[in-house]
């Protein structure tokens, strides 16, 4: 089955391609893969976790997604199918984490114990000489401290730009209750942040 | 009052909304300037293994001749091991259970063993019907008128009852012969602990052979006699002694020099004089016999 896409140059959606490839087109597939990968990648990094494990729990969805393929209906988007895969690769990860006892946090690929964590948490920020670096730091660690289901809910609506219904659907959980996430989330980080905005 | 109530809430949502539209847009301020700063992508090495593993999965599965080898070879593999499996069960049927088999002999024989005791309730029938007609054949000879219209019909009454318990013994005997050979044959072609049971058939066998010979009573005796008497002479019954222990004779009784039965006579009711004389001699069974066989006991 060849895929017309570049043929009549529209954008083909992501539900057709996951078709396509779910009926044995795989040039559908390296598409989708393209589209996504930085989002799913980001998604991992910004739960505060290693590159190496990012990398491998993205592996993980990614092939999980492959073999479900024939199982994929178009009345679900592909993105939060994509995602809910995600989710549950991320929850299976913290159960064999929770076993290991790591308390780490990783900020931009690098390791920082709860220790270390509390000492920066703590150190007074360089007001206006602050870099770009460092509230990117400042970010990831403040994010990485939510607790998972502020956590979830805040990556998904700011990083990967899903809205309330949409993660309340990849998270089955109620709207109200995802709405509520979001604003106490957004409430801490702002309280946590301030000091590195002009 | 409610109007101000539900006005406050009103403010309260709104002032809700207004912070939280403020939260989000200092949010996206922050992500506005760090975004460029981030750009974390996976590693090629990882969207290698990952492509791949996708092409690689929609290429397996595309291969119909592969899918259906596969599924040719299953089928050929079950039916292969079916055909094994029942062939090894049938012929090995006879061992699989020699115990089950060994019970299913053992059942047969004892049925046999029944078979066989019910001979001697078949003879005592015969007794009565014997009985009867002797009591008949008494009473009328004790009349002499009678006797001697009546003798000739009575003794062929009497003939016949005894022809009928001869037929009887010797069908018996042949039925018995035959299960027996029968039972033999299956034992040998079962399997080797049927050893073990042939040995008991043939001792089972040694001691019925002993049970054969019937043990003749007073009556009966007295019953031949009487018979004798009515008889033609290449009719009669004859009796010659075939071998004598401590505590019976062995006696075969013969009509028409055909061996028609082996008796016992117990030496505690009957004594034979000059016995070791008159070994393998035909004596008719007349009056005259009873020279030689004398009753010593006529309770029985």
């Amino acid at each position: 089955m060849a895929l017309s896409v570049e043929n009549l140059n529209q954008p083909e959606t992501d539900e057709a391609l996951m078709l396509a490839y779910a009926k044995g087109t795989a040039s559908a597939f390296d598409t989708l893969y393209q589209r996504h990968k930085q989002v799913v990648f980001r998604f991992f990094v910004k739960q505060g976790l290693s590159i190496a494990i990012a990398e491998e729990l993205c592996h993980d969805t990614w092939l999980k997604l492959i073999n479900a393929r024939e199982k994929y209906q178009q009345q679900a988007l592909f993105r939060t199918y994509l995602f809910t895969i995600a989710r549950n690769t991320l929850l299976d990860h913290y159960k064999k984490k929770s076993t290991k006892n790591e308390d780490t946090f990783t900020a931009n690929g690098e390791n920082i114990s709860n220790d270390e964590l509390a000492i920066k948490m703590a150190t007074p920020p360089l007001c206006e000489q602050h870099s770009k670096k460092q509230l990117q730091l400042a970010l990831s660690l403040n994010i990485a401290a939510l607790p998972n289901a502020q956590r979830e809910v805040f990556l998904l609506k700011q990083e990967s730009g899903f809205s309330i219904a949409q993660i309340a659907q990849i998270t089955a959980q109620h709207q109200e209750k995802v709405k509520s996430s979001w604003r106490y989330t957004l409430q801490r980080l702002r309280k946590e942040l301030q000091h590195y905005v002009k | 009052m409610s109007n101000k109530h539900f006005d406050n809430k009103d403010k309260q949502t709104h002032a809700l909304t207004q912070q939280q539209q403020s939260d989000e847009a200092f949010i996206n301020e922050l992500y506005d300037e760090v975004s460029q700063e981030d750009q974390s992508q996976p590693s090629e090495l990882l969207d290698k293994r990952i492509i791949s593993a996708a092409h690689k999965a929609v290429n397996t599965s595309n291969k119909p001749i592969g899918k259906n080898n596969f599924i040719w070879y299953s089928k050929l593999a079950t039916a292969a091991s079916l055909t094994l499996v029942i062939s090894l069960v049938v012929l090995q049927q006879d061992n699989i259970f020699p115990n089950e088999r060994a019970e299913i002999m053992l059942e047969k024989e004892a049925t046999l063993q029944k078979s066989i005791k019910k001979v001697p309730e078949q003879a005592s029938f015969s007794d009565k019907e014997i009985k009867a007609a002797k009591v008949n054949f008494q009473d009328q000879m004790s009349d002499p008128l009678i006797s001697t219209q009546m003798a000739s019909p009575i003794n062929e009454n009497t003939k016949q009852v005894t022809n009928k318990s001869m037929t009887r013994t010797m069908q018996y005997e042949k039925q018995t012969q035959r299960l027996k050979q029968k039972s033999a044959k299956r034992m040998v072609a079962s399997s080797p602990i049927s050893m073990a049971l042939i040995e008991k058939v043939k001792q089972e066998e040694i001691s019925e052979k002993k049970h054969e010979i019937i043990v003749l009573s007073i009556k009966q005796f007295q019953q031949y006699t009487l018979s004798n008497k009515s008889l033609a002479n290449e009719n009669q019954w004859f009796w010659s002694l075939s071998s004598e222990s401590n505590i019976e004779y062995i006696i075969d009784i013969s009509q028409n020099n055909q061996l028609a039965f082996r008796y016992r006579l117990d030496k505690a009711k009957f004594k034979i004089n000059d016995a070791s004389e008159q070994k393998e001699t035909n004596f008719s069974l007349k009056n005259k016999a009873l020279s030689r066989v004398v009753i010593l006991n006529t309770n029985n």
